[in-house]
């Protein structure tokens, strides 16, 4: 059973914008912190896998001279 | 004899990356659930304020807010802790993921207590105790962050952001006790006090799955971080060509 119509919670008594505004913001600030976890990890794996390749031996010229 | 393997393998980077990799669907699926369930009760199904009307449902993201930028805090402070007593890098791994989730959740408390405080007090801002020492909890974690990127060499990055860190604990017992030491406009404890909470039981659930659910964001996220930290304290050991091709 839901306690509040749909137009009640929208209008949030009066306050929608203080309400809004505050749920709005915490969704932005939850979500930037998602990406920017998730891209810090890509970005190492992106550097450990830069450093295994030139550690591997099929990758490593070698000096015919 | 006691068993101390377990602390053992809690040093071990390969056995934490593998562990928080798995332990990450956890938390997400739990987060996930408690947020959603305590955001749906406390838009719909909660009842108004009998004083603050449809206002009050700001606390269902405020206060979750606002015990996580302690809770971040406070693991992060007894992870540099035991980095410097025991010198495990992996405790320094866990505070340095903590920071930058700790600090946006403190701005979170911050914004959104003010967009609570405009229509309740008539005012965005005040400088009394409460709001001020959340405000400082919010520069010691940007000074934390800023002091760890001012070192090239992680070693002594992870000892002098440690003692920096060990030191703000002192702002904690401030941020929570200062609505009982001084005259505040913020209100007192709601559901963290020694006595019954003071919110009817269709006001409490929500809130109580929001400050779960938040912890297992925080847990989720901070699990993350601290792989990234593991691979690039770890770049050069030979473990990490079977984490990387199997992914």
């Amino acid at each position: 059973m839901m306690g509040r119509s749909f137009s009640d919670v929208i209008a949030m008594g009066g306050y929608a914008g203080f309400v809004w505004t505050a749920y709005g913001a915490w969704l932005v600030v939850i979500v930037l912190n998602i990406l920017a976890a998730r891209k810090a990890h890509a970005d190492a794996l992106k550097q450990v896998r830069r450093r295994l390749a030139m550690r591997d031996p099929a990758n490593v010229e070698v000096d015919r001279s | 004899m006691t068993d101390w393997t377990w602390f053992h393998r809690l040093a071990s980077p390969p056995y934490v990356y593998r562990t928080a990799a798995r332990l990450q669907t956890w938390f997400t699926a739990l987060a996930g659930l408690l947020v959603g369930y305590g955001l749906f009760a406390g838009l719909f199904v909660a009842p108004p304020d009998y004083q603050q009307g449809d206002a009050f449902r700001i606390i269902y993201i405020h206060a979750p807010s606002a015990w996580l930028s302690m809770m971040c805090y406070s693991t992060m402070a007894i992870a540099a802790g035991v980095g410097l007593i025991w010198r495990m890098k992996i405790a320094h791994a866990v505070a340095a993921a903590s920071a930058p989730i700790g600090a946006s959740f403190t701005f979170l408390a911050l914004l959104t207590g003010s967009l609570w405080g405009r229509p309740m007090w008539g005012t965005w801002w005040v400088w009394d105790a409460r709001l001020t020492s959340e405000l400082i909890l919010l520069f010691l974690y940007l000074g934390y962050m800023a002091l760890r990127t001012s070192f090239d060499d992680r070693t002594r990055a992870d000892r002098a952001s440690a003692v920096l860190a060990i030191v703000g604990v002192i702002n904690l017992p401030i941020i929570h006790f200062s609505v009982y030491w001084w005259n505040s406009l913020h209100q007192g404890s709601t559901v963290m006090k020694f006595d019954k909470p003071s919110m009817p039981a269709s006001m409490l659930w929500p809130l109580l799955a929001c400050l779960l659910g938040f912890s297992f964001l925080y847990a989720a996220l901070l699990c993350v971080r601290l792989r990234a930290e593991i691979l690039l304290r770890e770049r050069n050991a030979s473990w990490l060509a079977g984490v990387v091709e199997l992914r």
